[in-house]
């Protein structure tokens, strides 16, 4: 995604398993709306907010995607061109955390580091349910180069600090190689022609991140 | 001719300067022995006129101008009198030349139409080569220069099964090229003095692939590789014929077995045109495109001039013969001259749909220059991948094609609407707009143009997506049989879709375990859904087939209201995408592999971030699912 004059345009992908609650953490985020029956949104599988950080305009798209296993395969599909993911677990289900750790390695795998990934550790008003250790899923965000936060799509918590989060990092993502093309002079010329190209084309692999 | 240069003065004794006459010439070195029928102005032929020459019969009719043929007019060239030799030419003269549109007749059979200049073809044009003894003519579409081919163009050579389409220079295939033939094979490479010379590929339809050395076409020489079908390959030295056997002194290696067919899992489809030999799309056609600018006011790289264009527009449409043209047509034009004036003009740009219509006017009519122009884009793509040019590996060159022509056309509407933004120069921002609000909003070639250009060429396209996903799309649409001949509960099972979703009630959701239910057919659930998604194949434009999408989405949700009475709502991808893969199975769209492909490629980049974005993803999603779960 490119951004121009100040504005930022991000995509964000939603990943985790079908029950881990990202739908609500999403909702909530947009919509300040957690399991209403009285939706405005037709649908909620795509949704927009618009962010104010530093007087810096910022738009996010966040996509979800179906969690349900027999879907795994259809990952690629969602998350190409992605400016950051958003992985959701469960802290009362150590398996919910497995399956983030089989996204963190696909991710890194397939988009490098040109991804920002957050984790999500949701449900903490189920916090006597833990079953996932914190220090050891903060650890192993550390690792990965992710962020790790803690949430409760239920009490509202968490859930703005984390969208927030990744925001800021994908800003800085972007502006870092923003400079690193133009202090390179001609490659920076050359970076931001090929950052209007991706427009208009199919990237042929991953996109550098937009530069311009 | 006005009214007040005719005499009408009774008892004048000075001839009337316009006037109808007949005329012997005898000494007139252009007309000697000609006898000419018709207007004259001050001495000269002038207006509407017939020369005959009574010894050879040759003839001219049509329009003079100072004495010169000048206008429309038909002329019979007499070769050879006493054994009947003659050749016609029909079009468009200039200070006594053949200059401008026109159709020429040769006495060998063959026929040209196209462009002319100073009496010799010259820019586009189309040579219909047949025998006496071929009912279907080879034929050349493409660029003419001083009466020889030059510049890039498309030979259909029927006698020999195969079609040319690249470059030409002094009448002869020279310079980048390639050669697709009835068998099937694909060989590209550069071409010296009509054949095939030096560093080239070429592709079976089998994925047999030689690179290297060649001396004419399909006629192997030199170094080169072999590769097979399996991955194996011979590295070496290779003579000979590729249909007859070939020589080969080299080392075998074995491959790795067959290239991962990555076509099934998730394709990157950024399909790689560029071989060192290819021609872009930009370097194709250019005659059409400049005639059209000439036909418009705008000579060579002249700026354009909008009254001199609307004029030129308004003086094509007058000068349509009248006798072709229909009775609707002629309303079609009294209403276009009407909406000439300029500051209409500068209206009609202004407002989308006022344009659309139009636009869509203008194209209809082949007396009008934008016309005119489409039909030729239509004729020339046709001419390019219809019959052996149907052929998978053209896929990237034509979809390549398209997009250029709408670029251009879009550049030469601008010289009747200059108001309409210049696209010459990448609005980055635009692209921003991610989230949908775009729609609508600002004009662009694709948004103006697609609806309106995309139909036209959507049969060849869309039979080169078809060819290029054959594989997929019968393994896809023998997996949807299959799945169809489930009823919709048990589908609905197998699917996983969540049970609220089912839109049944609890005593039918019984009923999904009785075997005696599978020749159930009939859709019940999600019918309007399925309705909707129908529709995708009956689109031709990228934009309409994603709205299909939008419609198919937004059903769904109703059918979910209505059932629940708002009770409950699909909110998660976790809920729809099974809901969704249901409504796609019980539409059994044929070739949704190319409709997917023709959208990806084709649609604008600025959608792909939002939310259509985001349906089209679901809807790959499911394509992909459906073709690769067991």
């Amino acid at each position: 995604m490119a951004s121009v004059a100040g504005r930022y345009q991000f995509k964000i992908v939603l990943l985790g398993e079908g029950c881990v609650g990202k739908t609500s953490l999403v909702l909530r985020y947009c919509q300040d709306k957690f399991n209403d029956k009285h939706l405005t949104t037709l649908q909620a599988s795509y949704l927009t907010k618009k962010l104010n950080i530093d007087g810096k305009r910022v738009g996010l798209s966040i996509w979800d995607t179906a969690g349900q296993e027999r879907f795994h395969a259809l990952g690629p599909i969602y998350y190409r061109d992605s400016n950051g993911a958003i992985l959701v677990y469960d802290i009362t289900d150590e398996d919910s955390f497995q399956k983030v750790k089989n996204w963190v390695k696909e991710l890194r795998k397939i988009l490098g580091d040109d991804i920002c990934l957050c984790i999500v550790g949701n449900k903490i008003d189920l916090e006597r349910d833990r079953h996932v250790d914190g220090a050891e899923a903060e650890a192993y965000a550390k690792s990965v180069g992710a962020k790790h936060l803690l949430a409760s799509a239920k009490l509202n918590k968490g859930v703005d600090e984390l969208f927030l989060e990744l925001a800021k990092a994908m800003v800085t993502a972007q502006d870092a190689s923003a400079s690193n093309g133009q202090s390179s002079g001609r490659r920076g010329a050359s970076s931001r022609k090929r950052g209007v190209e991706i427009v208009d084309e199919q990237p042929a692999g991953q996109p550098k991140k937009g530069c311009c | 001719l006005s009214s007040e240069t005719v005499n009408t003065k009774v008892g004048s004794f000075t001839p009337a300067k316009a006037r109808y006459a007949s005329h012997f010439y005898l000494q007139d070195p252009k007309y000697k022995g000609a006898c000419y029928t018709g207007m004259w102005l001050s001495g000269k032929p002038h207006g509407h006129g017939k020369l005959v020459w009574a010894s050879t019969a040759q003839t001219y009719e049509g329009e003079f101008r100072n004495g010169l043929y000048n206008g429309f007019g038909r002329m019979i060239f007499v070769l050879n009198a006493s054994a009947g030799v003659a050749e016609e030419y029909k079009g468009e003269w200039k200070d006594g030349m053949m200059h401008g549109q026109g159709e020429m007749s040769y006495s060998d059979k063959q026929v040209y139409i196209g462009h002319w200049m100073h009496n010799v073809r010259h820019g586009h044009g189309v040579l219909r080569m047949g025998t006496m003894t071929s009912p279907t003519p080879s034929i050349f579409t493409g660029n003419w220069d001083n009466d020889k081919r030059s510049g890039f163009g498309v030979m259909d050579d029927i006698m020999r099964g195969e079609k040319y389409m690249g470059m030409w220079d002094n009448d002869a295939r020279s310079g980048n090229g390639l050669i697709v033939t009835l068998d099937g094979i694909y060989n590209e490479g550069r071409f010296s003095l009509n054949k095939l010379m030096g560093q080239g590929i070429l592709l079976c339809h089998d994925n047999t692939k030689f690179e290297g050395d060649f001396c004419g076409d399909a006629q192997v020489n030199g170094k080169g590789v072999l590769t097979m079908p399996n991955g194996d390959r011979i590295e070496g030295t290779f003579q000979g014929q590729w249909n007859e056997g070939l020589k080969i002194n080299g080392l075998y290696f074995k491959g790795t077995g067959p290239e991962e067919n990555s076509a099934v899992a998730f394709p990157d489809r950024a399909v790689s045109t560029h071989s060192p030999y290819y021609i872009p799309a930009t370097k194709k056609w250019r005659s059409v495109f400049n005639e059209c600018r000439d036909r418009l006011g705008c000579l060579g790289n002249d700026e354009p001039d909008l009254k001199k264009a609307w004029k030129s527009v308004a003086e094509d449409l007058v000068r349509a013969p009248v006798a072709k043209t229909m009775h609707q047509e002629r309303e079609i034009i009294d209403d276009i001259l009407k909406g000439v004036d300029l500051d209409q003009a500068k209206k009609i740009a202004k407002d989308k749909k006022k344009l659309q219509e139009y636009l869509i006017k203008a194209f209809s009519l082949p007396c009008h220059p934008l016309g005119r122009l489409l039909e030729t884009l239509v004729d020339v793509y046709r001419a390019t991948y219809v019959g052996m040019g149907a052929h998978s590996r053209l896929l990237p060159h034509a979809v390549e094609e398209i997009k250029s022509y709408i670029e251009r056309v879009y550049a030469i509407i601008r010289i009747l609407f200059p108001s309409l933004p210049n696209e010459d120069f990448v609005h980055v921002g635009d692209s921003n707009e991610a989230d949908g609000q775009s729609e609508g909003g600002g004009l662009d070639s694709n948004t103006l143009l697609g609806p309106l250009i995309f139909p036209r060429f959507y049969p060849p396209l869309f039979t080169l997506y078809a060819l290029h996903n054959e594989k997929n799309d019968s393994a896809y649409w023998e997996r949807v049989l299959q799945l169809n001949k489930r009823t919709d509960l048990a589908l609905m099972s197998y699917l996983e879709v969540k049970r609220t979703f089912w839109l049944a009630s609890e005593e039918t959701n019984g009923l999904v375990y009785e075997a005696d239910l599978t020749d159930w057919k009939h859709t019940h659930y999600y019918g309007k859904a399925v309705d909707a998604f129908q529709q995708i194949s009956t689109k031709f434009s990228p934009m309409e087939k994603i709205s299909v999408l939008k419609e198919t989405f937004h059903r769904i949700h109703k059918e979910v209201q209505d059932f629940w009475k708002g009770e409950e709502k699909i909110v998660s991808l976790d809920d729809l995408f099974p809901v969704f893969q249901f409504v796609v199975i019980r539409s059994r769209v044929h070739h949704l592999g190319s409709e997917i492909d023709f959208i990806e490629d084709l649609m604008e980049a600025k959608y792909r971030a939002g939310e259509q974005g985001h349906m089209f993803t679901t809807l790959k999603a499911c394509y992909y699912q459906i073709l690769n779960e067991n």
